[in-house]
């Protein structure tokens, strides 16, 4: 099926008959049961950040904030901050919430770079060059997708020990690129086989090796695929904490472990949580409300490519 | 000035004591220590502890030229933002920043549970150790020195005697060698709501285990409900068990059980969880806690819907600095049961939270003192703060430390002998089927002889 | 066709995923399975060999495994016939052409985004005994919820641990439910319509065949996510041992940092083993069906 099909769609077409009032209003009323389902929990956890503790645990359960304590947000930013000597401050910049905001961002894009990268040679290795294997070599990278990451952990963690890269970006980046390969390849492969295979030998009869159709044939045309793999990608690294809490350190951890790192031992602060998690959280969701479009599509291409 | 002359008193009376001493019950573990390293020195070049220790003596004399030399020092341990023990940890390490002007320490907290996890994948590798890391002490840091990951701190402590006393140094002793310098130390204790306890007509905290079943049922009836116990976190039911079991079998009994002296198998034991047990069925305890983590159940504490919070004695330092509620709350120890067999003054807890240098440290003496005198400050305003009593000698003015801080040194004084946390005291592997049958317990799916036979079954 | 696949081109090409793949992924399985064999007290120590002892005291009552497992396939169960019908249902709405299409997709699909452990903790709130949604709620309908909460109460914590899990990834499997319905092509929902076909019988009979694949695709995910699922329980189970909602996952990272790494490694195979069993098995059911589904 080409891709444009997928969007091009018309909602006349279907109208041929008119649905049934009654069926048309139950739709409507579960579409908005949903809705509210998801979104409950948001409003819920922006009302809380903004309360105070005592009215989170009791007084003031639902409702909107009886003050408003955008305090709360101001405090999260101290988090992990304190004026104190240059070598204090060097470190505690480290700590604070910008800084794992953009340890988050700076891995997801690596990882994203270099998942690409392998997966786009190896889906052109596997799709479009004839050799015996290549079948099953798919299918093994197929059953990667199913493989759960904690099993990887300490061998993982033992070898990268011994490599000298723990703590450092690279001790994320690889392993959420090769457990986020699988997906990779198998979203890339859907795209591929949509190039027609005329052009490589088009391309092989002006004299052009594999390495020149891929790179002047192949890369080229997957621009599309490549939005949709980066999405794939970002949607399994993004929030992963295991690996994130125990190979980062303080210079390296990710979002996820700020999170849960607001909940010490002792807390009872709930409405700084409160705005701690919504700080880690919205401006992905707000990203999202601006590219929900375009990221809905590049998901969508992919579930029809896969 | 009270409090000076409560706290020679207090350090009296511990010196008289012997704490638990985990060194005997790590003694044959040590001994597999060298076939440990041999395998570890196979697989990496981690250096082991005993090869360490002389390596670092020939090395004295570098130490002069470290000295002036900026040297960086890395330290992970668990003071997050959120931790009480924070504000101590700040303080302590800006106050060694102007002392050791040449040493910068890059330390990094992480939480609780996430840290148990680092720090063993840490040691289980070797590489990557930072130099001075936060540990319990007894079985916990006890692994690390039988993988031979852990520097000896004889000579070091050695400079210390005076400030720091021998016998808080039990918890940390294997073999007969030092590898820990311990902060603060923590009991467990029982903190009442007193606003609450004359609401059901009592003026004082029970004194003895009939009147705590009065006050029970007295609070009960008046629609108070006495205990809160977090059942999300399991450490939190071991915290009302282990007294209720020290307090029924002895001291002595539970010491013996906890480091496998003794075996699980014993009618007493089973009676006490059974006391426990009633006193659940008996609607002591908040329903509610069931599945709650320990912060909401201390926040209902605080927010006055338990009567009782039975926890460890760090809770003071959170107490205390909430103005509206330290007026109310006082703080006693759990009365004895059995007095043919416990009396008041036995008490679980002793030095737990402990400093200590890893063997792959490449400045280890450096961060030897280094930690030895952060542990020093640490312990110091930890105890103002008062997130615990001090492991060391205590100076300066501590007559500002709160009202409930210097109760639990007054019950120290008077202690008769410690035992140390259950899941501290016991080994990584005995430690799990431990708390599953005490999770068991709570849950009400094991009675006090389904407790012992299981655990006689599940450990040695 | 492309035959000038010379074996060092062909080698060039993969060698980074390969790389990835097997230094990552396959490694650690090999490790996992000679790692089982041995008690492993230390990960530096693998102690004694004892050979399948590892696979069958998990099952004593001691490490009770299989209530994990059986946890694990509840929780599979839950995803493949509510989760995913869920999904399913409001993707064949959606997918109808409604107003406000684009909206209702985006808000579905918000949950995937947001971190395990946010979701963990914000539902912890909602379910808090005391001043909880869910606690607050069945007052004012005046329903009795136990004392101790549904997290509380071993008879409701599974289920309340499960809907969260749920409820996160509805959204993801809409998406892709969606677009394979988007896929269908419009000349054949006319054309049944035409026919004279209600609303659900173009979905039974021409929509759902044209997706099979996709949800086949779905199934696979959702039931490998079950059996591997672990972030969000971990924030609901904190330390607590024992808890009624146990999954492989959980007891395989405590074991692993608890001295027993033989033990965790075995749990590490059994859920390699299982994984790859339902995704052969899956695949292998939708393969004798196809035959009706083709697109």
């Amino acid at each position: 099926m080409a891709r444009s099909d997928v969007f091009s769609y018309n909602t006349d077409i279907y109208s041929v008959k008119k649905t049934n009032k009654f069926v048309n209003a139950l739709i409507y009323v579960g579409l908005v049961v949903w809705l509210l389902i998801d979104l409950f929990p948001l409003y819920y956890l922006f009302t809380f950040s903004l309360k105070s503790s005592k009215e989170i645990t009791g007084t003031n359960v639902i409702g909107l904030p009886q003050e408003w304590l955008w305090s709360n947000y101001a405090r999260v930013f101290q988090l992990g901050k304190k004026t104190g000597k240059p070598a204090m401050r060097h470190f505690f910049a480290n700590g604070g919430i910008e800084k794992c905001f953009s340890n988050s961002v700076l891995v997801a894009v690596a990882t994203i770079a270099i998942c690409l990268i392998a997966g786009l040679m190896a889906t052109y290795a596997i799709t479009r060059i004839a050799w015996k294997g290549s079948k099953t070599l798919n299918s093994i990278f197929m059953l990667g997708i199913t493989i759960p990451m904690h099993v990887a952990l300490y061998p993982i963690y033992s070898s990268f020990g011994k490599m000298g890269i723990l703590h450092s970006y690279a001790s994320l980046i690889i392993p959420y690129a090769a457990f986020s390969l699988s997906m990779a390849i198998m979203v890339c492969t859907g795209f591929m086989n949509d190039i027609p295979k005329e052009l490589d030998e088009s391309a092989c009869i002006d004299g052009c090796g594999s390495w020149g159709i891929f790179f002047h044939i192949i890369v080229p045309l997957m621009k599309p695929a490549l939005a949709t793999m980066s999405i794939y990608i970002f949607l399994q690294c993004w929030n992963e904490f295991m690996f994130s809490s125990v190979f980062g350190d303080e210079a390296h951890y990710t979002l996820p472990v700020f999170v849960s790192n607001l909940k010490g031992s002792n807390i009872t602060d709930w409405g700084l949580v409160g705005a701690g998690l919504v700080l880690a959280t919205f401006p992905m969701l707000i990203t999202y409300v601006f590219m929900s479009r375009r990221i809905q599509e590049s998901f969508m291409v992919g579930a029809v490519k896969g | 000035m009270k409090m000076k002359r409560l706290v020679s008193v207090l350090l009296a009376g511990v010196m008289t004591l012997s704490l638990v001493a985990c060194g005997s019950a790590a003694e044959p573990a040590t001994e597999t220590a060298p076939a440990a390293t041999e395998e570890a020195a196979v697989e990496e070049p981690a250096p082991a502890a005993e090869e360490a220790a002389p390596a670092a003596e020939e090395e004295a004399p570098a130490e002069e030229v470290a000295s002036d030399e900026p040297v960086t020092l890395t330290m992970w341990c668990i003071a997050t933002e959120g931790d009480s023990n924070r504000h101590a940890y700040e303080q302590a390490i800006a106050d060694m920043e102007e002392k050791y002007p040449n040493v910068t320490l890059e330390w990094e907290a992480i939480e609780n549970e996430a840290y148990k996890t680092k720090i063993a994948t840490a040691m289980a590798d070797g590489n990557d150790l930072p130099d001075i890391f936060f540990t319990w002490s007894c079985a916990f840091l006890g692994d690390f020195v039988e993988q031979g990951r852990v520097y000896c701190l004889d000579d070091t402590l050695a400079k210390y005697s005076d400030e720091l006393p021998e016998s808080m140094l039990g918890n940390t002793t294997y073999d007969g060698k030092h590898y820990g310098v311990p902060t603060t130390m923590n009991i467990v204790a029982l903190f009442a709501n007193m606003d609450l306890l004359a609401e059901a007509g009592w003026d004082h905290v029970p004194v003895d285990y009939d009147e705590l079943i009065q006050c029970c049922d007295d609070l009960v009836a008046a629609g108070i409900i006495p205990f809160g116990c977090a059942g999300g976190e399991t450490w939190c039911v071991t915290e009302y068990l282990e007294p209720i079991i020290e307090k029924s079998i002895g001291a002595d009994a539970l010491n013996d059980i906890f480091l496998g002296r003794a075996t699980y198998n014993n009618p007493d034991v089973a009676k006490a969880v059974d006391t426990f047990q009633e006193m659940i069925d008996k609607g002591y305890f908040d329903p509610a806690g069931a599945s709650l983590p320990n912060d909401d159940v201390k926040a209902n504490f605080m927010a006055g819907r338990t009567a009782f919070y039975q926890n460890g004695t760090w809770n003071c330092a959170d107490f205390a600095n909430d103005e509206e509620f330290l007026p109310k709350v006082q703080v006693t120890e759990f009365p004895v049961i059995d007095s043919s067999k416990s009396k008041l003054g036995q008490l679980i807890g002793g030095p737990s939270d402990t400093l200590a240098v890893a063997a792959t440290s490449e400045n280890a003496e450096l961060a030897a003192e280094y930690a030895a005198e952060l542990g020093k400050l640490i312990c110091h305003y930890g105890y103002l703060d008062g997130c615990g009593l001090p492991a060391w000698i205590p100076y300066g003015d501590t007559s500002d430390i709160n009202p409930l801080t210097q109760s639990v040194a007054e019950i120290c004084a008077n202690a008769d002998a410690y035992v140390l946390f259950g899941d501290t005291a016991m080994s990584a592997v005995d430690k799990d089927p431990y708390l599953d049958a005490v999770a068991k317990v709570y849950g009400k799916e094991l009675d006090g002889q389904g407790f012992i036979d299981e655990l006689a079954g599940a450990i040695r | 066709m492309n035959k000038k696949g010379k074996p060092f081109t062909i080698i060039a090409f993969l060698l980074p995923a390969l790389i990835l793949f097997v230094g990552i992924l396959i490694w650690p399985i090999i490790a996992s399975v000679h790692h089982s064999l041995y008690t492993y007290p230390t990960f530096a120590d693998p102690g004694e060999f004892v050979g399948f002892k590892n696979y069958t005291d998990l099952f004593s009552s001691q490490y009770d495994f299989g209530r994990a497992i059986l946890n694990a396939l509840i929780l599979a169960a839950l995803s493949v016939f509510i989760q995913l019908p869920l999904a399913l249902g409001l993707a064949l709405m959606l997918g109808k052409g409604i107003k406000g299409e684009r909206f209702y997709l985006s808000v579905y699909f918000a949950p995937v985004l947001i971190s395990a452990v946010v979701i963990g903790m914000l539902w912890e709130k909602i379910y808090n005994p005391i001043y909880g949604l869910v606690t607050k709620a069945a007052e004012a309908l005046s329903i009795s919820v136990p004392p101790e909460g549904l997290l509380g109460n071993p008879k409701t914590a599974l289920l309340a641990v499960f809907i969260p899990t749920i409820w996160q990834y509805v959204g993801y499997h809409m998406l892709l439910m969606y677009a394979g319905i988007k896929g269908v092509s419009p000349e054949l929902r006319e054309a049944a319509k035409l026919d004279g076909a209600t609303d659900g019988q173009v979905n039974r009979y021409v929509v759902i065949p044209c997706i099979k694949p996709i949800i086949k695709v779905s199934i696979i995910f959702a039931i490998t996510g079950s059996l591997k699922s672990y972030d969000l329980i971990k924030v609901f189970a904190k330390d607590a041992y024992n808890c009624s909602y146990k999954v492989p996952s959980l007891l395989l990272v405590r074991y692993a940092f608890h001295n027993a790494g033989g033990i965790a490694s075995a749990i590490a195979v059994i859920m390699i083993v299982m994984c790859f069993g339902f995704a052969i098995l899956v695949n292998w059911l939708f393969k004798e069906r196809d035959l009706y589904g083709k697109k």
